[in-house]
């Protein structure tokens, strides 16, 4: 499709008719996930393996390199990434370089340089970087693209958008189970260097007409939520944005499992997240069954 | 990775940057040798990843070689900022002319790399009183040397030193590019007496992450100061931070968001958790089996909560794990009751397999919230 026309698809990023092509298809994870995604219905058109070009994973034809998927397959709108570290900065090049227009990196303990250029490669190409360390993505009932365990998910208006993959399955399974379904629910990641971010996901969520009500899973470290938290004060955002911020109780100095989530001089706490976004009139609440009540008051 | 400043003169001048002449001692019998072979009074320097070492008097200074053996002794072997100091470095003291601030870094708020450069240096960045200059860069475009000279001429130092201090900007970005570097810092790069530039302290932080392909470095850095149980942790490939002031909850959760999140509902309910447990993505029967041996270790729990998602992790890999443990343990181990919440692919066998085991409660639809409280109401019977 053509770069205007994608950016009207891409308001929720993925829907029905999403082409995706699987990078890592050959592997464990890569097969397993594209067989869940194949069995939720997901166009997966092409996998790319280096080397084993010419394959065939789960009925998915396998090629050489993203290139070559282009030169049989005019049209791919989405890339997901499941190669290891090592390989992510190439195979993430490769993707943004064919404009396939949203690159999705699940590979977590990617070089932090290699994250940097990927971020600016996209931005250059005006491509859409979700990750990398990221669940993926999902618009429940359309189309998934990422490790996400579906059946956690439900079709519906609260868009989700995490740094925790965990969370994210935490707090929509919890809407779900309370019948408020999601429209999309988007994983950036936990590294300190990610493609999107909460302001991005904001942004394409404010031209969804699905989406009624936006929920943002933040926690220490970075700087996502205090500049997310400054947009929303700059824009009068129209539709309710709730939030769960976590790493009240996180001893500072300590990294936390993924490389982002530490708390730094230069870079806040719990609290002080919470706070920016609250002045910026985010609903912010203290645990999962506090948010869940308050979305299934407000509506 | 943090290098110490030993190891990251040894790359500054590698790269062709001028350092004080100097070497490591390890053993206080070498200090009078060392400091003697070296011209002049000395700087003794305790190397450890520490900042601001001159205000913890982990720099010294000696005018001969007996009192270098004075100095040193008050440094090797004792404990500075919480580490062992068990090596020095001597080197010859410059004397100052001038010091300056030399950086290559990340700003994470943008997500790009740059330049900081400072005529006031020899302190710590935040405090300095000089005017910091930045210029950002591309990882992914070589910068031309001639915006280095126009960069370091936009500021106060003086003429004849502005390409000689641009050429060292040029191999500070070669280093933290070749090294997958987070940091290169150079605090203070010194003006000397003699107008040389030297640089008299320097600071290199690798990122662990790019390990595989920095093999030149000795290994992502093993933290030194961690406790046994957290060492033990980290050998697993299991991320666990012990939490002071005791604590009755052991936590197993799948995810650092999902963890922090867990420890905070827990304290919103009552509740106290003594340790925080990551177990990452690709969980395998044997490391969730390792994750429950570790915190069952943690000293005065009085229950287990394991939250985990099977997304990429497998909810019947988790529950074999737990169910190795129990098969393997003596009865103590029946005396703490484990609290599991566990949902996604392959649940309605990991649920299943669990029931056969008394001490253990399934959550299987139910948030944080709910697993917090019902733990918590099993500890308190």
């Amino acid at each position: 499709m053509s770069r205007e026309e994608s950016i009207f698809t891409m308001a929720i990023l993925i829907n029905e008719d999403t082409a995706v092509m699987v990078q890592g298809i050959s592997g464990k994870q890569g097969s397993l996930h594209a067989k869940y995604m194949i069995d939720y219905g997901v166009n997966i058109v092409a996998g790319v393996t280096p080397g084993k070009g010419d394959s065939e994973v789960n009925g998915v034809p396998v090629y050489h390199s993203p290139a070559d998927v282009l030169k049989v397959h005019k049209s791919i709108d989405a890339a997901l990434i499941m190669v290891p570290a090592s390989a992510v900065l190439k195979a993430g090049r490769e993707a943004i370089l064919q404009i396939i227009p949203l690159v999705v990196i699940i590979t977590e303990h990617v070089p932090v340089h290699d994250a940097i250029k990927l971020k600016s490669l996209a931005e250059e190409y005006g491509v859409t970087l979700v990750g990398p360390n990221t669940i993926g993505l999902i618009s429940p009932g359309k189309c998934k693209i990422g490790v996400m365990p579906a059946n956690l998910y439900s079709e519906g208006q609260v868009g989700v958008i995490s740094r925790s993959g965990t969370m994210t399955h935490e707090i929509s399974s919890a809407l779900t189970r309370n019948m408020i379904g999601q429209s999309t629910c988007i994983g950036i990641g936990g590294d300190s260097v990610t493609g999107l971010d909460f302001t991005g996901a904001l942004k394409m969520f404010l031209a969804d007409e699905e989406t009624k009500i936006i929920v943002l899973i933040g926690e220490i470290g970075g700087f996502y939520e205090e500049q997310a938290a400054l947009y929303l004060s700059r824009v009068n955002y129209p539709k309710p944005v709730y939030a769960f911020i976590g790493g009240k109780l996180a001893p500072r100095g300590r990294k936390m499992g993924h490389a982002g989530a530490l708390i730094s001089a230069d870079s806040g706490t719990a609290k002080a997240k919470a706070r920016a976004l609250s002045r910026a009139g985010v609903l912010v609440k203290d645990t999962v069954k506090e948010l869940i009540e308050s979305i299934a008051k407000g509506g | 990775m943090f290098l110490t400043e030993n190891e990251s003169k040894l790359i500054l001048k590698e790269y062709g940057i001028d350092i004080p002449s100097g070497l490591v001692v390890s053993d206080i019998n070498y200090m009078e040798r060392a400091a003697a072979g070296l011209i002049g009074p000395v700087a003794i320097k305790a190397l450890v990843a520490s900042g601001g070492r001159g205000k913890k008097n982990g720099i010294r200074f000696a005018n001969n070689p007996v009192e270098a053996v004075q100095e040193g002794s008050l440094l090797l072997n004792k404990e500075l900022a919480g580490q062992k100091v068990t090596a020095v470095l001597v080197e010859e003291k410059i004397t100052i002319q001038q010091e300056l601030y030399l950086g290559v870094t990340i700003d994470f708020a943008k997500s790009k790399p740059l330049i900081l450069f400072c005529t006031a240096g020899g302190v710590d960045i935040e405090e300095t009183e000089g005017i910091i200059n930045k210029l950002y860069f591309d990882l992914l475009k070589p910068v031309q040397f001639n915006c280095l000279v126009d960069f370091v001429s936009n500021s106060d130092l003086q003429e004849c030193y502005v390409k000689k201090v641009a050429e060292i900007i040029d191999r500070l970005i070669a280093i933290f590019c070749d090294y997958d570097a987070l940091t290169v810092e150079i605090n203070p790069l010194v003006i000397t007496s003699k107008e040389e530039i030297i640089a008299v302290d320097a600071k290199i932080v690798t990122d662990d992450a790019a390990y595989f392909r920095q093999k030149r470095l000795k290994g992502p850095g093993v933290d030194r100061n961690l406790h046994p149980l957290e060492k033990e942790a980290e050998e697993a490939g299991l991320s666990l931070v012990l939490l002071s002031g005791g604590g009755e909850i052991g936590l197993i959760c799948g995810g650092a968001g999902l963890g922090m999140a867990t420890m905070d509902i827990i304290a919103h309910y009552g509740g106290k958790t003594a340790n925080f447990l990551d177990t990452g993505g690709g969980l395998s029967v044997e490391k969730m089996a390792r994750a429950l041996q570790i915190v069952l270790q943690v000293p005065e729990i009085k229950g287990i909560l394991v939250n985990v998602f099977g997304g990429i992790n497998n909810c019947l890999n988790v529950a074999r794990g737990i169910a190795a443990v129990i098969d393997d343990s003596n009865k103590n181990f029946l005396r703490v009751p484990i609290v599991v919440k566990m949902q996604g692919h392959f649940q309605e066998e990991g649920w299943t397999l669990l029931k056969q085991y008394p001490s253990v409660v399934v959550i299987k639809e139910g948030c944080i919230d709910d697993a917090a409280e019902i733990l918590l109401s099993l500890i308190k019977t």
